[in-house]
């Protein structure tokens, strides 16, 4: 037959079919000979060395090379089981033609149209509308690589491109909760997505597709939907809405409610970045609130300076004046009478006397 | 009789099972989704949307789709 009078839908079926063969081919037992040629490599260079160390008399060398061996051989063991099963299984077979033909009609039915694409050799289907909470995504094109897919890599294979993009504020890279940079994270749908499409099972890989841009996720999405138009935290990077953000008028940036905080001496408004610890009690306090001890310089909250002070420095001031208190004290004598008084009592005393 | 049934709910399933003569799509579905509504999943039989009281013949291909699933984001 002609190529010129093959349907397109037919055209677009063999070269799928063609995919999904080498998919085949590819998959079987590569990822575990691969693994078990460089487990291979790993344990001969571990044996050289085991012997360099045993001629040199290394001891200690030698035993630590014994352990690593010994962990892989058991990784080596390890990985002829798991050959052994797959060569064991029965070999897949790829779908045929008409079986192919008939997923690219189901695909086309369930979204109104696909089409291939020869460059990327991507087969492109289009969502509907997809509004999610009141916001609109828009529509998507699934975009399922068959190169990708004759590499065994399903999920390198599906992208998801938004057609008109409302991305989320902080980052245009996220299209949609669950695509980031035209990935897909297909979470739950994961391994039904992977089966489907190793099985040459197409129109259930793009309906899966569908059910997860269709659904939203409020525990793990790449954005929130009530962020969706936030701003991330200065701090964290957490996005969050406007609403939800709180500015700092020390550094004027926003931060989220867990990286924002206040002055604890005198409670005005901070991010944690504006606030110092106190060396002495540990809160975290606005410069306003800080002072450096008027003798030592040490930076503390004001609550913690006493008179300009630092408790050391006031402890060594009180000490000092005690010190000149006693001095001074003995020195008068008679409690109240200075040496001069003294002096002059005891002048007096003799010129009388002598009188 | 047999039938090639295809789950892609949870890990994806794809088979052939047997079921009883007359089974209908209704009550395939209540003994293969035991936790889910008929209204979350896609239901097609031979590629073609049916009606829950279809009575399943030998060789039918019967797809059950659910409609929501869950994505996550990787970090």
């Amino acid at each position: 037959m002609d190529d010129n009078q093959l349907q397109p839908l037919t055209r677009i079926a063999i070269r799928v079919q063609a995919a999904l063969s080498r998919c085949v081919r590819n998959g079987l037992c590569v990822e575990a000979f691969d693994r078990l040629e460089a487990q291979f490599s790993d344990i001969s260079r571990l044996v050289r060395r085991f012997r360099i160390c045993r001629e040199r008399g290394w001891t200690a060398a030698q035993q630590n090379q014994r352990n690593v061996l010994n962990l892989c051989l058991d990784d080596l063991d390890d990985s002829i089981r798991h050959l052994t099963s797959q060569l064991g299984r029965d070999p897949i077979e790829p779908p045929n033609l008409r079986s192919v033909l008939d997923d690219l009609r189901e695909t086309s039915d369930e979204f109104g149209g696909l089409r291939y694409e020869s460059r990327g050799a991507c087969l492109v289907a289009v969502t509907e509308l997809i509004v999610l909470e009141d916001i609109t995504l828009g529509q998507f094109e699934i975009r399922i690589s068959l190169d990708a897919l004759a590499r065994s890599e399903p999920l390198d294979a599906l992208h998801a491109v938004a057609l008109r993009p409302n991305p989320c504020a902080a980052d245009d890279a996220i299209t949609h909760p669950h695509v980031n940079k035209e990935r897909v994270c297909l979470g739950d749908a994961t391994a039904a997505f992977q089966s489907a499409l190793q099985s040459g099972r197409l129109a259930d890989a793009f309906l899966i597709t569908r059910a997860v841009l269709t659904t939203y996720n409020s525990d793990s999405p790449y954005c929130k939907l009530d962020a969706w138009h936030g701003r991330p935290c200065t701090d964290c990077g957490y996005i969050a809405d406007g609403d939800d953000l709180y500015w700092c008028e020390g550094c004027e940036k926003d931060f989220c409610d867990e990286c924002f905080s206040s002055c604890a001496a005198c409670g005005t408004s901070s991010c944690d970045g504006c606030l110092t610890g106190c060396r002495l009690c540990d809160e975290r306090v606005c410069d306003d609130c800080l002072s450096q001890c008027s003798t030592c310089g040490t930076t503390l909250c004001n609550g913690c300076l006493d008179d300009g002070l630092c408790p050391s420095c006031q402890e060594a001031r009180t000490n000092t004046e005690n010190d000149n208190d006693e001095a001074s004290h003995y020195d008068t004598g008679e409690e109240g009478q200075s040496h001069q008084d003294q002096v002059e009592l005891a002048t007096s005393a003799m010129a009388a006397a002598s009188a | 009789m047999r039938i090639l049934f295809v789950n892609n709910d949870g890990g994806g399933f794809a088979d052939y099972i047997e079921v009883a003569d007359g089974t209908t799509v209704q009550t395939l579905f209540a003994q293969q989704i035991s936790h889910g509504k008929p209204e979350d999943y896609l239901i097609r039989v031979n590629r073609q949307p049916v009606t829950r009281d279809q009575v399943l013949q030998e060789g039918d291909r019967v797809t059950i789709t659910p409609t929501k699933i869950e994505g996550a984001a990787t970090r």
